[in-house]
């Protein structure tokens, strides 16, 4: 029961910061990106490349950070990795999106997207192959915090789950201070009006994909760390992203938070009740509880 | 040669199989504007219902009433269609693209299911030993398969005709109208919502039709044969063929179908060993290229609907 | 009479490609003047100040500011040409606050945005008292005041503003009106929208009158309310002639 909370807000944890750059982009763009959860894998791919060649290039950096697995490598292969995501996100958009929105509606969008994401996926298991990786080939033990009930946590998730904590936090920040913060508020309520007032949409779609692609990528890694880097893993988890935003309200940045951590939550407590086959399932279910008793979510505004 | 005959035998009947739910397809995206992700939920809700309802009753089985193969298939057909009320009660009245994320996420509930529910499904195994009408009468597998073809290009011809007149009937018209302008469809006193539900379970029980088809032809259904990459490849047979046209679809279908097998062919005989792994990775590739392709260069398809529409809608472009 | 400030001629706009809704527009509009469009519902007075702040297509005619051609200008790069543009509804942002709003529309980052939001609240007092609510607390009179306050922290030469006292009880709307003619005197142009004929009168120097996206008639103010025809066809409630 508390093994399946902790797994719950750990899972959750990254589903939020996967979900925040989706809910900008459907709000934004008007459309369900069916291909942002491939992002979490390229994301996940890229940093397990930039990893191996810092590694190589500066043996010193392959040293492990405290009791973790993780290595100072890691923590900057992460860094560049969002960079280049995002920018991914971005020509992705370029190439494909915004051509569409540029002739068709919105739902020829959500169709491409669909197409997007088998290209994606599958070039990365053509160029890494279909054997999923891990970043760390050494053994991490986990600790157990109490016996009875059997509860094991390994350092690397607290990690995981304190890292997430603080990307949010920055980027709340960076929402409630900075007049970048305001302008994304600001084009997420009224696109046209924020034009009047000096903001250039075509940057802030840009800004958007930058942001969600590099938030994705760390998500990624973290859902790589916790399991393993799978081209999988943003089939696994399209789903449980749209079921957080969605819980959320599309276009609410918190709301996909706290989807994200309820989705995350909600999963692993469902196997509490449901034989561990099912738990693909479960977004579903909550997708169709939420549009069945409050389709704007929790936080999305009423139309 | 008989070797030639029997495979061509084979790829039409496949290829009708498949035109059928492309056409169930067409009717909710083509005629009405509905994004159907999930198309693998339904087809698989119709090729699992016929073996459940007319397959006999096995060991460790829960259900199999053995009817025989007109219910069968007929209520193969209504579980596809109870798949879909369910559904679309819940989003064909909401922003239109959870209609999408509803239908993939059927989709993926619905194999899930059938990889899980072992007692009703079978689990990963799936289920075989379906005894198809007339098997025993004819007693040999060639001339049974032709048989089998002729009868499933008959049905696509009744479901072909059946949605032709419905394109035609004011129904289909105002399916058109609620897609190009719901709001000016609502002002004219119709529900929108009501309307599309109907266009959404009828193509999706079209899709059930299919489905049934496909596992009788098999006699044998599994989760592999409902797998997401299924939906993609119906779609990118509408888009290629052009939504909207029926004619369009079928022959959609039959060009990717034969893409489909030919590449795989091509990949076995000529790809390297270490390559062949891959083959169904590179296919699925070739599926996202159509899709994204057709949508950039050719976005009507290669036979496109001849209707002349208003195009009404204002667009403020960022830029 | 002043020197122009703003010259639109020949103007041909809309929404869509081929179905303009202005058609052959002019209009003139001198340094500090306070000019009024009026006209029945329809008749593009909206599109065409929407057209001056680049949110329409337009199709012919040129949209002069000084020596420079305004057609083809994003509506984002308005400012750096002085040019505010307040909506008629949903003119201010009700998710972010008071402050948000105003150091969002100032444009900048430097050390002046405190100086001239100071500016704006003691312009309008009730908004410093509520600078850190969010623009949705709002009565309807207040965000007027504080889309108006949006648009002059921007330090603009030329407003735009879309029926600035629409759905506002007279006392405020007499207030909003007094405040425009107070922002004229100091020099700012001002194109102004108005359902209220004859506050639009009272308060304009000069007044066009459009019909079904067509100058009907022109003139300063004082000629239009000497003049028989607009008391006959606009005033006296008959409906406008169309050409």
């Amino acid at each position: 029961m508390i093994q399946n909370l902790f797994d719950g807000i750990l899972v959750g944890s990254i589903l939020s910061l996967g979900a925040i750059g989706l809910t900008m982009v459907m709000h934004m763009l008007r459309f369900a990106n069916f291909s942002h959860a491939e992002l979490l894998s390229l994301g996940a791919y890229v940093t397990f490349v930039f990893d191996k060649l810092l590694e190589s290039m500066v043996p010193a950096l392959s040293q492990t950070i405290g009791g973790l697995s993780l290595t100072f490598s890691l923590i900057f292969a992460i860094i560049l990795s969002m960079g280049v995501t995002g920018v991914s996100a971005i020509i992705i958009d370029w190439l494909v999106f915004r051509r569409i929105r540029d002739s068709a509606g919105p739902l020829s969008m959500v169709f491409a997207s669909f197409g997007v994401a088998l290209i994606v996926r599958n070039l990365i298991s053509l160029i890494f192959g279909l054997k999923p990786k891990l970043y760390s080939e050494e053994i991490t033990f986990a600790v157990r915090v109490s016996l009875d009930p059997l509860i094991l946590i390994k350092l690397d998730q607290v990690f995981v789950l304190c890292m997430a904590l603080v990307i949010m936090l920055i980027f709340h920040f960076v929402l409630s201070r900075t007049t970048f913060g305001y302008a994304l508020k600001a084009v997420s309520e009224n696109p046209t009006l924020s034009q009047i007032n000096g903001v250039r949409l075509a940057l802030m779609i840009r800004l958007i994909w930058l942001i969600g692609g590099g938030l994705a990528a760390v998500a990624g890694v973290f859902y790589g760390l916790n399991n393993q880097v799978s081209f999988l893993m943003g089939k696994d988890l399209v789903l449980s992203l749209f079921a957080a935003v969605i819980v959320g309200g599309i276009g609410s940045i918190y709301g996909a938070v706290v989807g994200g951590f309820l989705v995350g939550l909600a999963s692993n407590m469902a196997l509490l009740i449901l034989p561990s086959g099912y738990k693909p399932a479960v977004p579903f279910l909550i997708i169709l509880i939420i549009l069945s008793i409050r389709p704007t979510g929790l936080f999305g505004e009423k139309k | 040669m008989i070797g030639i005959v029997s495979y061509l035998v084979f790829f039409l009947t496949m290829g009708f199989v498949l035109s059928i739910a492309v056409l169930g397809l067409n009717l909710q995206w083509g005629y009405t504007g509905l994004f159907n992700g999930g198309v693998a939920a339904f087809f698989g809700a119709g090729a699992y219902g016929v073996i459940l309802f007319g397959g006999s009753n096995k060991a460790g089985q829960l259900i199999g009433f053995g009817l025989p193969y007109p219910f069968a298939v007929a209520g193969a057909v209504l579980l596809a269609g109870l798949l879909a009320w369910i559904v679309g009660l819940i989003t064909t009245h909401l922003r239109h693209d959870y209609l999408a994320i509803a239908t993939f996420g059927v989709a993926i509930a619905v194999e899930n299911f059938a990889r899980n529910a072992e007692p009703i499904t079978g689990g990963a195994k799936g289920l075989r030993g379906f005894e198809r009408p007339f098997e025993t009468v004819i007693n040999d597998p060639f001339w049974f398969n032709l048989a089998y073809l002729i009868f499933v290009f008959v049905v696509l011809i009744i479901v072909y005709n059946i949605l032709e007149n419905i394109g035609q009937s004011p129904f289909g018209r105002l399916l058109r109208a609620i897609r190009e302008d719901e709001v000016a469809a609502q002002s004219l006193g119709k529900s929108p919502a009501r309307v599309r539900l109907q266009a959404f379970i009828f193509g999706s029980m079209i899709m059930g039709l299919s489905g049934a088809l496909y596992a009788t032809f098999y006699a044998f259904i599994s989760p592999q044969d409902i797998v997401p990459i299924l939906t993609f490849q119906i779609w990118s047979m509408l888009i290629v063929g052009g939504s909207g046209n029926n004619k369009g679809a079928v022959f959609g279908t039959l060009i990717v179908w034969a893409g489909w097998v030919g590449s795989g062919w091509v990949l076995t005989q000529f790809a390297p060993v270490e390559m062949q792994l891959y083959i169904g990775t590179i296919q699925f590739i070739m599926i996202g290229l159509i899709i994204v392709l057709t949508l950039l260069i050719r976005p009507k398809g290669l036979l496109p609907e001849k209707l002349i529409i208003s195009r009404s809608v204002a667009r403020v472009k960022p830029e | 009479m002043s020197d122009t400030v703003l010259n639109v001629q020949s103007l041909t706009a809309g929404y869509v490609p081929g179905l303009p809704i202005l058609h052959d527009v002019n209009m003139r509009l001198g340094r500090g003047e306070i000019v009024a469009v009026i006209g029945p519902n329809g008749a593009g007075k909206s599109t065409l100040i929407k057209a001056i702040a680049g949110l329409v297509l337009v199709e012919e005619g040129t949209i002069m500011l000084g020596a420079r051609n305004l057609v083809g200008i994003r509506p984002d790069e308005m400012a750096i040409f002085g040019i505010a543009y307040v909506p008629q509804t949903n003119n201010i942002f009700r998710t972010l606050t008071i402050r948000q709003n105003l150091m969002l529309a100032a444009k900048r980052s430097d050390g002046l945005v405190d100086d001239l939001i100071e500016r704006m609240f003691t312009l309008f007092e009730i908004l410093r008292d509520k600078q850190l609510d969010k623009g949705g607390k709002l009565s309807g009179g207040q965000r007027q005041m504080l889309a108006i306050a949006m648009a002059l922290v921007a330090e603009p030469t030329l407003i735009l503003m879309d029926e600035p006292t629409a759905g506002l009880a007279p006392k405020v709307a007499e207030e909003i009106l007094a405040l425009v003619q107070d922002i004229a005197e100091k020099g700012v142009s001002i194109i102004f929208v108005e359902q209220n004929v004859k506050a639009a009168l009272r308060i304009s120097n000069r007044t066009y009158i459009l019909a079904e996206g067509r100058n009907q008639i022109d003139g300063s103010t004082q000629e239009l309310m000497e003049g028989q025809v607009i008391k006959e066809i606009y005033l006296g409630g008959r409906r406008l002639e169309t050409s």
